[in-house]
């Protein structure tokens, strides 16, 4: 083989690796950058769904009008709405105790009685034995949101929320039922954002021992139930 | 001439607002208040308001609902202005011909340009109409019926006059007859019979109409009476009264 041949022969192969080199560090770094997005995607879409944009820009027109009405309904349904913002963007523990958990949902409804006040009826049944003990962080706020929304929000005659918590063998039992339309008969009950949120971080806290069940009442209604294996400090 | 103005909203407060901003302007006229969209449906077919302010979101049937399922009889339809907090809905809202959308929150500034701009396409539309109305009107009565609009008490549906065998007169009601089902409607049966195809649906007595395309036999009793036997079996009589529409059928 004459010099230029093997020039040419090196040149060639030499390009066709740098080419190759290239390609496969371009791949790695198109995947980091997938991962990183479908992380953020994933953070955005948890805040998302803890407080929805609707609930939110709604309860801030409500201030708005309030404002012109009435100054202290006014400025106590800013702070509500404060305390429930603060506490959404500051949580970071993945298990607080009920009673934090209840602090928050009681922020949430708060907002929502000032906007249906003449609707909306809330009955709260939990006795003081579970107060302490360890459930998911926001796990029963999207509960109660997603009850608000398929169930009052849709039925005018609708206007009952009913929230539970017992222990019973050795497991919590968070319950929210709603007085709205329930399921069509015959058709499935399937989670939306918020309930298929909650599901994988319950799997993701406790494997098979939790579970979050939706079943429609007898014609009328719907019932989500949170089981947990029972922990009094995480 | 005032500005007749409906507010639909399902939050009280949502309503309220609404209210004080249009209290700042001339001319206005609030025709009403509806929480749900089955009512907003009733008052604008009854009450006929110039402007509606419609909420998205609402329980029973929402804005966009409202829309679909309004017939206003007699006047043209209202001008529309979408309220909700979301813009997700925004193109669909165009869509539906809305002059304007307002997002959740506003003020009393953005309110007040929403407002100006449905008077100013309200007055357009008044002037266009003031020659066009009287050769509308007349369309419009020649135009026949093509559904029956059905409410019960959670929904309102659509029944086509072509699936209707018979009309029965109760009182200030009419009874419609489908082969499988019988529906209420709050009218009287000349009324219906006005807006009816002549051509297809015949007054045979004071209290029933038929659907001359249903009619399988006709059996002549005596004096110009007839029994009526429609699909399905069921017997109508005819009165001697209005015996000559009947024929009028059978010839056209």
């Amino acid at each position: 083989m004459s010099f230029t041949g093997m020039l040419t022969y090196w040149l060639v192969v030499g390009l066709y690796q740098s080419i190759h080199y290239y390609h496969a560090a371009m791949e790695r770094q198109t995947i980091a950058a997938q991962l990183e997005m479908q992380l953020s995607h994933a953070e955005l879409e948890n805040l998302k769904s803890q407080l929805h944009p609707h609930f939110l820009f709604n309860s801030l027109h409500t201030i708005g009008i309030l404002m012109q009405e009435d100054v202290d309904a006014a400025s106590h349904l800013l702070v509500s709405l404060g305390d429930l913002l603060r506490m959404a963007l500051e949580r970071r523990e993945n298990e607080i105790t009920l009673q934090s958990e209840l602090e928050f949902v009681g922020k949430y409804l708060e907002i929502e009685l000032t906007r249906f006040h003449d609707r909306l009826k809330v009955h709260m049944d939990v006795p003081p034995d579970p107060l302490e003990v360890y459930v998911p962080s926001l796990a029963l706020q999207p509960l109660v949101e997603n009850a608000i929304k398929h169930g009052f929000s849709v039925d005018s005659a609708a206007g009952r929320l009913e929230i539970a918590a017992k222990l019973h063998n050795g497991r919590v039992r968070l319950c929210v039922r709603d007085d709205g339309p329930g399921p069509a008969p015959g058709s499935r009950l399937r989670f939306g954002v918020g309930l298929t949120n909650v599901q994988s971080r319950l799997k993701q806290l406790y494997g098979d021992g939790a579970s979050l069940e939706l079943t429609g009442g007898d014609g009328r209604g719907c019932e989500a139930i949170i089981t947990i294996p029972l922990r009094s400090s995480h | 001439m005032k500005t007749r103005v409906l507010i639909v909203d399902d939050e009280p407060i949502a309503r309220r607002g609404i209210r004080r901003y249009l209290a700042e302007h001339n001319g206005i006229e609030i025709a009403g208040e509806a929480a749900n969209g089955i009512s907003a449906v009733e008052q604008i077919n009854e009450l006929h308001p110039d402007i509606v302010f419609l909420d998205v979101q609402m329980p029973d049937l929402d804005g966009f609902g409202v829309i679909e399922n309004v017939e206003p009889v007699n006047g043209p339809a209202p001008i529309y202005i979408f309220v909700t907090a979301h813009d997700v809905h925004a193109i669909r809202a165009f869509e539906v011909h809305a002059v304007d959308y307002l997002l959740k929150p506003y003020d009393k500034e953005r309110f007040a340009k929403a407002l100006v701009h449905a008077r100013q396409v309200l007055e357009q539309r008044r002037e266009a109409n003031r020659d066009l109305e009287p050769l509308l009107q007349s369309l419009r009565s020649l135009r026949p019926l093509e559904r029956f609009v059905v409410k019960d008490n959670k929904r309102i549906f659509f029944v086509p006059v072509s699936n209707v065998l018979w009309i029965e007169a109760t009182g200030n009601y009419a009874c419609i007859h489908t082969a499988s089902d019988s529906h209420l409607l709050r009218e009287t049966l000349a009324h219906l019979e006005e807006k009816l195809a002549p051509h297809q649906f015949v007054r045979v007595r004071k209290s029933a109409i038929v659907n001359g395309a249903c009619i399988s036999e006709i059996r002549p009793m005596f004096d110009g009476v007839y029994d009526i036997v429609l699909a399905g079996g069921t017997v109508v009589t005819s009165s001697r009264r209005y015996a000559h529409k009947l024929r009028a059928l059978l010839e056209s």
